[in-house]
């Protein structure tokens, strides 16, 4: 924890630029890119080191789950501009899955419901396809069960939603916590969390920040697309973020978060017009 | 007559029209000469015949001229030993373990004659089950007509009533000298009686197999076909089943592959309360033609029947899926469930789909639908985003899309169905 706590008086400094301590884990900068024929992200920066949270909020239609499309290989989101670096390597020359094997994890806003394949099958396939990726051997599946049964302990997760196909007929928040659920056995170095709150009841709501907690070890980051500032009660942002019209427009603290709750988006409006 | 599988087809029936006499009953012998006047009388389906629209006939031709060396034999390990393998071939009937309690098994040219009631196609007083202009679709059935004049084997079995046989029994087709073997089988299932059955087939060239399915008051036939074909072979079967009150009749069938596999069931209640379910998977890849035709003839009240299909066509391949479903007057409180779902995953492939329904009667319970589409983008993208390569992320929703029609909601029969499109 002291790591992590070191971390966040260093990002307090709200100097996106500062050298030495740790190198950037996603870099983003200058970040352009069309859905259809809408430019939706209009020149993006962000820098998220390494073991930080970061909350990016914003109004509906920002550009917020574009930007996670984006970072995660979408072939419907086309970057058109811009850099987006992970660990150094840079994502948009990667496909989707390689993106996945260097350690990037998008939980969808609305998970995809896939029938007829197993949740357990489809995960392990997904563990070991990252492991083969980055040249660590497979698990066989006497070993993934055990990791499984570990994760499932750690996270309270109902058996019976593993022994069923993905997603399907499971209820909204059952998918957010599936989605938490296949993060905690991949274990990405940066995971974005796409509206995870939305949905879950209040118990959900601690077991998932209580998962994300568990899986903060000062090196993992988290990006954190939310409209509330309750889940950032339980995991506490290096930094907030206010996406709109395809920029980050302000950052701050975790104050910010609190004070959006009160203020809204109004002043967006206002700043514009001046 | 210049059309050379024409001229092959009426060869062979001609030919055991000949070998039949004296060594069959006579009635037998008349029957199968009248389906060969009926054969010659009426001629091949061309495109204009809607059941042959897009998969073709004349494909046959292609295969009178393989050699029929298959490296395929019969292997039982120790599980299989506990079955009972019935091998079809031209050869005769063979079988290997045990017939279970209950179960007869002979020649067909020994079944009674009542049992060989003529189909509704070539039963002109039977009109109603025909479509308009049956001449032309009467066409349909020229492969069947064949297959009734010139079978040169066949099984009749029985299951002797109220009797559940618990192991399964497996039929498989194969050839050794004739390039296109007709097999006539007859079930009977007496009144109570309960069977699964799983077949599978390995032509060298051409299988045609008509069956006649009779299952008796309260009786349930299950049957699970697995038909995967290797790329120059055809093989083609038409089933009738009539099903007394209270009967049940349940399938699933995977396809995949062949010149081409052409598989149609027609169900026809002869009284109330009957149910029937069939799921049919199609994987139609490379230049193969697939074609899957279900049709329900719901004369009596109270009959329910549930068909799914569920098609993919890639590279060159043509699948053809449709089921028909028809409540005559009189027939209420009949359920008909019908739902076709394609995947098309190449320009150069062809799908048709149709569903149809015609209603006289009712207090009917029915549903339709019929979708050709892609692979879903989103799940597509989903599965990669978890790190699962795209070849492996496409065979993934492939599954996930044919799986559904083993999920039907005739649960009981569902676990040993699956089982039954594993390894032949
Ligand atoms: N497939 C698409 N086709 C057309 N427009 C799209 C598509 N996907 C996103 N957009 C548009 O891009 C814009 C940004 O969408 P995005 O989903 O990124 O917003 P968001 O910030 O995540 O919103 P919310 O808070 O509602 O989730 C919206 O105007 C949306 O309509
Ligand atoms: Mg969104």
């Amino acid at each position: 924890m002291t790591e992590h706590d070191n971390n966040t008086q260093e990002n307090n400094t709200d100097n996106i630029h500062s050298k030495g301590v740790t190198d950037p884990l996603l870099a983003v900068s200058n970040l352009h890119a069309r859905v259809q024929d809408n430019e939706i992200l209009k020149g993006l920066d962000l820098v998220v080191r390494p073991g930080e949270v970061h909350a990016i909020m914003g109004p509906n239609g920002a550009g917020k789950s574009t930007l996670g499309n984006a970072l995660a290989g979408h072939p419907k989101v086309q970057v058109t501009e811009g850099e987006a670096m992970l660990n150094g390597k840079n994502l948009l020359e990667l496909s989707p899955e390689e993106r996945a094997g260097e350690g990037l994890f998008l939980a969808f806003q609305y998970p995809v419901e896939i029938p007829g394949v197993n949740n357990m099958y489809f995960l392990r396939a997904a563990l070991n396809a990252q492991r083969k990726y980055r040249g660590e051997p497979e698990l066989d599946a006497a070993e993934f069960l055990q990791l499984v049964k570990r994760k499932m302990k750690d996270l309270d997760m109902p058996e019976d939603l593993l022994r069923r196909p993905v997603n399907e007929g499971f209820s909204g928040g059952e998918k957010k916590r599936n989605e938490i659920f296949q993060m905690s056995v991949l274990e990405p170095k940066l995971a974005i969390l796409d509206e995870t709150d939305s949905g879950l009841d209040i118990d959900a709501l601690k077991a998932v920040a209580e998962g994300v907690s568990k899986m903060r070890d000062g090196q993992r980051s988290f990006l954190v697309i939310t409209h509330y500032q309750r889940l950032l009660d339980y995991i506490k942002p290096d930094k907030v973020h206010v996406l709109a019209d395809g920029r980050i427009v302000r950052s701050g603290g975790p104050e910010l978060a609190r004070e959006l709750e009160e203020t809204g988006y109004g002043w967006l409006e206002e700043k514009q017009d001046s | 007559m210049s059309d050379k599988l024409q001229t092959f087809w009426w060869q062979q029936a001609h030919q055991a029209v000949r070998d039949s006499a004296g060594r069959e009953p006579e009635w037998l012998t008349e029957y199968r000469s009248e389906q060969l006047d009926r054969f010659e009388a009426t001629g091949l389906p061309d495109k204009k015949v809607e059941l042959w629209k897009y998969t073709d006939i004349h494909r046959l031709e292609d295969l009178l001229d393989n050699s029929l060396e298959t490296d395929w034999e019969l292997q039982l390990d120790d599980d299989e030993q506990a079955r009972c393998v019935i091998v079809v071939s031209d050869y005769g009937i063979e079988v290997h373990g045990s017939l279970p309690t209950g179960v007869r098994l002979k020649p067909v040219a020994e079944a009674p004659r009542k049992l060989w009631k003529p189909f509704a196609y070539v039963e002109p007083g039977e009109g109603r089950g025909s479509r308009p202009g049956s001449q032309i679709q009467a066409r349909a059935y020229a492969h069947v007509m064949v297959n009734q004049a010139a079978f040169k084997t066949g099984f009749w079995l029985q299951v002797a009533e109220n009797t559940d046989v618990r192991r399964t029994i497996q039929v498989v087709y194969t050839q050794h000298e004739d390039t296109c073997l007709h097999v006539n089988n007859i079930i009977e299932m007496e009144p109570g009686s309960r069977l699964t059955l799983r077949q599978c087939a390995q032509p060298g060239a051409i299988i045609n197999v008509v069956n006649r399915q009779w299952c008796g008051e309260n009786a349930c036939l299950n049957v699970g076909n697995r038909h995967h074909l290797a790329e120059r072979s055809a093989f083609l079967t038409h089933t009738h089943t009539w099903l007394a009150e209270n009967a049940e009749q349940h399938s699933l069938t995977s396809n995949h592959a062949g010149h081409l596999s052409r598989h149609q069931q027609d169900v026809l209640p002869v009284a109330t309360n009957t149910r029937h379910s069939a799921g049919v998977i199609h994987r139609a890849d490379g230049s193969s033609h697939l074609c899957s035709i279900s049709q329900s003839l719901l004369h009596k009240p109270a009959a329910k029947t549930q068909v799914v299909m569920r098609a993919l066509a890639d590279d060159r391949a043509a699948s053809v899926v449709n089921c028909a479903g028809v409540v005559y007057p009189d027939s209420d409180d009949c359920v008909v469930d019908q739902s076709l779902k394609n995947l098309l995953l190449s320009d150069n492939a062809r799908v048709y789909s149709k569903p149809a329904l015609e209603i006289y009667a009712d207090e009917v319970e029915a549903a339709h639908g019929s979708t050709i589409g892609a692979l879903d983008e989103q799940a597509m993208f989903y599965l990669r985003a978890r790190g699962i390569p795209a070849d492996q992320a496409r065979d993934m929703l492939i599954q996930s899309f044919l799986s559904e029609a083993i999920e039907l909601d005739d649960a009981p029969w569902r676990h040993s169905f699956s089982e039954s499109l594993k390894a032949c």
